[in-house]
């Protein structure tokens, strides 16, 4: 006996579908008793089912609400309590059926179909057990700004080892480049020094600076990072930064670290507070005229340093790369001016260990501007650059602003916005004293900076006054808008973490899962995730830690061993799966080939390329897909199937409901857990069984969370094209599409391609 | 036409004691007559002759400067002679730089077996110079500003260092010679804005870019390095622009 409970959701569910009909329905169908419910998810519904799988005896349950992303975990956790957690299976028919079928009758027909095969799935569950894996104790955070520090004082405190990785030469990140802080105007390295020293002190915390994560291998609990430090080319352990290398070195050239704002040697040390505080050759710079080995009497120069590469096992993996300003160069903000500068410039014109020691003087002649001009939204809220709101950029500029205005009362600054975005503790009063000092707001986006000479003039419609305006400015300042560093990237690719269409990496859950990722003990903190102030970033870091701690609170994890199965029966010994699991989780040694669960990722590729059908996937059998196949075309013949890959395209069907987009009530979706699951057999049967057509939702190329699998997908959807040729049914109604886990419009984009080819 | 028959240059010639200097005395014994404007000076390897003793001969009362030393692959100290060419070469570049007539320089290779060759390249080198008449006392501000540079550490130490860079290896020759050229340009510029901020005691930018005729752009980042190297500091201000001065 099978219990399906579906749940009305209120009127989200219930305003669209039939709810009682569908109980009806499915009370007539043997084998089958349904319930439904107000909210499933609530104590009643729990209740409900638990009370029913013990009273009927039931073999196992049918779950027909919301997305299983949404509260998956807690019927896992209900129906755990009296039966194997895994003897249910889900019918979402909020995201993927209510919300997205404006017609109710259609919408009752689909979530029908939808719930049929759950049900035939459903009878094929077995019990699926778990099993206890030691973890490691030690966490690496990756990045070393304001997040990662945070991080690593709050797990160290905890007792906690950590391994710091740091692309750059020193820990810090952006915030100590910066001179003062919003909303309190605290000196920037004021607050961050203390941190820089406290981590630098931390015996329970290994900072390696120049070095970069090229690989993430592993499993929650016991990750191997790979990490290649960068040669330096001065001896960490003698170097003792007393810069006489730096006086004597006779090479110059613009300083990174202070944007170009200022001057450095090939050998130096970014700034007095350097973690390590150690010095550095830059060696693109470098003439290698020896003279700073001539100098050192540390000893501590070697030219002849070389990258070395080590591992670090690790528990946990906090990934905390930061943001980059986006480069509007070359564009209407005319970056490439002398006098057109970024909002970071700024700051380190305005440090006062900075090159103008402080002083606001212009680039092109070192002239003190007289009317001095903040762009806001340069290169963000702009379908030409990004799309989406810095969040930062109203209040730094404003702190900048007020800032000068203070030292320099006769200045006129002007702030051009769209509009002012104060939302926080203290923001609105800040951007209110500021206007009270004399900076003149003028609400308007510019539209284009032209050079005039040294000086430019800036085009701005001033919406209040209805007039378009001519602004003479002698130097400007835009606040650029934030985009993900290139770490933040690299580390998307190299850790396979899903990030959204503005490339800033994804959380499970934007709202309540902030911080953790779809890879079990990898969690993000800081501007990776998006553009935010400092102390979003340190609440962030605060909850990593204490997500960690939780994580890793106990010497061993218990681990679902959804994993893949090999018959011996069956098996030939060829090696296919081995050679195509990019874990390395089949082992061939022993008389049978065997699968180590704790290596298994759970995507079942292996089960694609096996020529005898030996080895399986558990809780996405060939037979459990098939049956589900069967169970939605019986109940809708004109089906188009869907199989969405649970990290990207399935993420993109649900976003698309939550949009409340319309997709055509002939899309059925089926889960698999990666487009490289989905086997020829599975391509071609649904024809067979009358549906309209076939797609694949997964991810993006290069994307994928298991490495390839959505290219082996791509591989074997041109074989079935070609089938479907050669027996007459068309080609053409078998496709992939390829979306992150962020773009529900190109899901629908998809179904609506699909439903007009299939037609 | 009269009198500049009449002017005869005064010439120093370095002369490297195992090579030039030997070929020199050769031309001796052999009785070969040439030229006899030329002074020499005994030094014992080419590679010693450091760009400062040229500019000081032409500041002295020198016509023309030489340098004579042994062919290559010949050095007594195995690579000196191919250090000065370089050195040559940089200051050929910089005269040319300054609006400088480089032919007043010379760098030319003499064996000790050479005797006629030697009367030769003098007898050659003392009527190029005549041709070119007395060296005109404006060359003296150049020749002041291009000393002070190359007496500066920074180009001291690029110039010194060329056999020790090339020898690692690790950089092609031209880079670094770009960088020696590069260096040496931007000397002779904080050479000339520190003459006119002493000479003014202290200036804005726009009035140093005015009293050198440096691009404002580059003269910022002069301004830059040199308040950084706590050779220049600020002295109040002036129509919105920073009044610097030479640091103490």
């Amino acid at each position: 006996m099978i219990g399906v409970f579906i749940c009305f959701c209120g009127n989200n569910i219930g305003g669209y579908v039939h709810v009682p009909e569908l109980t009806e329905y499915f009370n007539k169908k043997e084998g089958v008793i349904a319930f439904d419910t107000m909210f499933l998810c609530s104590e009643i519904g729990q209740n409900l089912i638990k009370e029913k799988i013990e009273e009927l005896n039931l073999d196992s349950v049918v779950i027909a609400s919301c997305s299983p992303k949404h509260h998956g975990g807690i019927f896992q956790a209900c129906i755990g309590e009296k039966m194997n957690q895994f003897k249910w299976e889900f019918a979402n028919i909020r995201e993927q059926c209510a919300w997205v079928t404006p017609n109710k009758e259609e919408a009752t027909e689909k979530a029908k179909a939808i719930i049929n095969g759950a049900i035939e799935k459903a009878k094929l569950l077995t019990d699926i057990g778990t099993t206890k894996v030691s973890v490691t104790k030690d966490v690496l955070i990756i990045g070393g700004g304001i997040a990662g520090m945070h991080a690593s004082l709050e797990l160290s405190d905890k007792g906690f080892h950590v391994n710091m990785v740091e692309k750059k030469e020193t820990i810090g990140g952006n915030m100590v480049r910066f001179d003062r802080i919003f909303p309190t105007d605290d000196c920037a390295m004021c607050t961050g020094s203390p941190l820089l020293a406290d981590v630098a002190m931390n015996p329970l915390i290994d900072i390696f600076s120049l070095s970069e994560v090229t690989e993430v291998k592993g499993r929650a609990g016991e990750y191997i990072a790979t990490v290649v430090k960068k040669p330096r080319y001065v001896d960490e352990t003698k170097c003792t930064a007393c810069g006489e290398c730096t006086t004597h070195c006779p090479v110059e050239v613009w300083s990174e670290w202070d944007l170009e704002m200022g001057l450095r040697a090939a050998i130096y040390k970014p700034m007095a507070q350097a973690v390590p505080l150690k010095n550095r050759i830059e060696r693109d710079s470098c003439i290698r005229c020896g003279t700073c080995e001539n100098v050192c009497k540390a000893g501590a120069i070697m030219y002849d340093d070389e990258p070395r590469e080590f591992k670090l096992t690790v528990g946990a993996i906090v990934v905390a790369t930061g943001y980059d300003l986006v480069d509007l160069s070359n564009t209407e903000y005319h970056l490439e001016h002398p006098n057109v500068i970024t909002g970071l410039q700024l700051e380190r014109l305005k440090v006062p260990s900075g090159p103008t020691e402080g002083e606001i003087l212009r680039p092109s002649d070192g002239k003190k501007p007289k009317h001095l001009l903040f762009v806001q939204c340069a290169g963000s809220r702009d379908r030409r650059h990004n799309v989406y709101c810095s969040k930062i950029c109203c209040m730094y500029a404003t702190k900048n602003a007020r800032l000068i205005k203070a030292e320099n009362p006769e200045m006129d600054i002007t702030l051009c916005y769209i509009d002012m975005r104060t939302a926080g503790r203290g923001y609105e009063e800040f951007f209110d004293t500021a206007r009270e000092m004399g900076i003149k707001y003028l609400r308007g986006n510019v539209s284009e900076i032209v050079p005039d000479g040294e000086d430019l003039i800036v085009r701005v419609e001033d919406t209040f006054a209805n007039e378009p305006k001519a602004i003479k400015a002698d130097l400007v300042v835009l606040s650029t808008g934030l985009i993900p560093s290139q770490g933040t990237r690299d580390m998307g690719t190299i850790i396979h973490l899903v990030s959204g269409a503005d490339n800033f990496l994804a959380p499970v859950h934007v709202k309540i899962a902030p911080v953790d990722t779809a890879n079990k003990g990898i969690y993000i903190a800081g501007t990776s995730e998006s553009p935010k102030p400092i102390q979003e970033c340190i609440t962030d870091a605060g909850m990593v830690a204490s997500r960690i701690a939780t994580f890793l609170k106990d010497p061993e994890i218990e681990i679902e061993l959804v994993t893949s199965k090999i018959n011996p029966e069956v098996c030939i010994k060829c090696g296919t799966c081995a050679d195509n699991c990019v874990y390395d989780a089949i082992e061939t040694t022993g008389e049978f080939y065997k699968v180590l669960d704790v290596s298994c990722q759970s995507c079942g590729k292996c089960s694609v390329t096996c020529p005898t059908g030996a080895i399986d996937l558990s809780l996405y059998t060939e037979d459990q897909i098939t049956r589900q196949i069967d169970g939605i075309l019986a109940s809708d013949r004109d089906s188009i199937i869907a199989f969405s890959c649970y990290q990207c395209g399935y993420n993109a069907a649900d976003l698309a409901g939550t949009a409340k987009a319309k997709i055509s009530p002939k899309i059925k979706v089926i889960r698999v857990p990666c487009s490289g699951r989905v086997t020829m057999q599975h391509m071609l049967y649904p024809f067979y069984k009358g549906a309209k057509g076939v797609f694949l939702a997964a991810c993006l190329e290069g994307q994928c969370h298991y490495i390839d699998g959505n290219l082996q997908a791509k591989e074997k959807v041109a074989l079935a094209k070609k089938s479907l040729d050669i027996m007459g049914v068309g080609g053409h109604k078998l496709n992939l599409f390829n979306m992150s886990s962020a773009e529900g419009p190109k899901f629908v984009a998809a179904a609506k391609r699909m439903v007009e080819i299939c037609q | 036409m009269a009198e500049e028959e009449k002017f005869e240059p005064n010439i120093i010639a370095f002369t490297c004691n195992w090579c030039s200097y030997a070929g020199a005395d050769l031309a001796g014994t052999s009785r070969i007559q040439y030229a006899p404007n030329m002074r020499l000076i005994r030094v014992m390897c080419s590679g010693r002759v450091e760009p400062t003793f040229m500019i000081e001969a032409l500041q002295n009362g020198a016509d023309g400067v030489c340098i004579l030393g042994c062919h290559f692959g010949d050095c007594h100290y195995i690579s000196g002679n191919y250090e000065t060419k370089r050195r040559m070469d940089l200051m050929k570049d910089l005269f040319k730089d300054l609006g400088l007539d480089e032919n007043r320089l010379m760098i030319e290779w003499v064996s000790a077996s050479e005797g006629e060759r030697f009367a030769q390249v003098v007898n050659d080198f003392t009527d190029k110079i005549r041709e070119l008449g007395p060296l005109p006392e404006e060359y003296q501000q150049k020749l002041k500003l291009l000393k002070g540079a190359i007496e500066g550490s920074r180009l001291r130490i690029v110039l010194g260092s060329t056999k020790r860079a090339f020898e690692e290896g690790e950089i092609e020759e031209e880079r670094y010679v770009q960088a020696m050229h590069d260096i040496a340009k931007e000397e002779i510029e904080r050479m000339k804005i520190m003459e006119a901020v002493d000479k003014n005691k202290s200036m804005t930018v726009p009035e140093i870019s005015e009293a050198t005729g440096i691009d404002k752009l580059r003269l910022w980042r002069h301004i830059l390095s040199l308040t950084q190297k706590l050779v220049l500091e600020t002295a109040g201000e002036k129509d919105n622009y920073m009044i610097y001065q030479r640091r103490d």
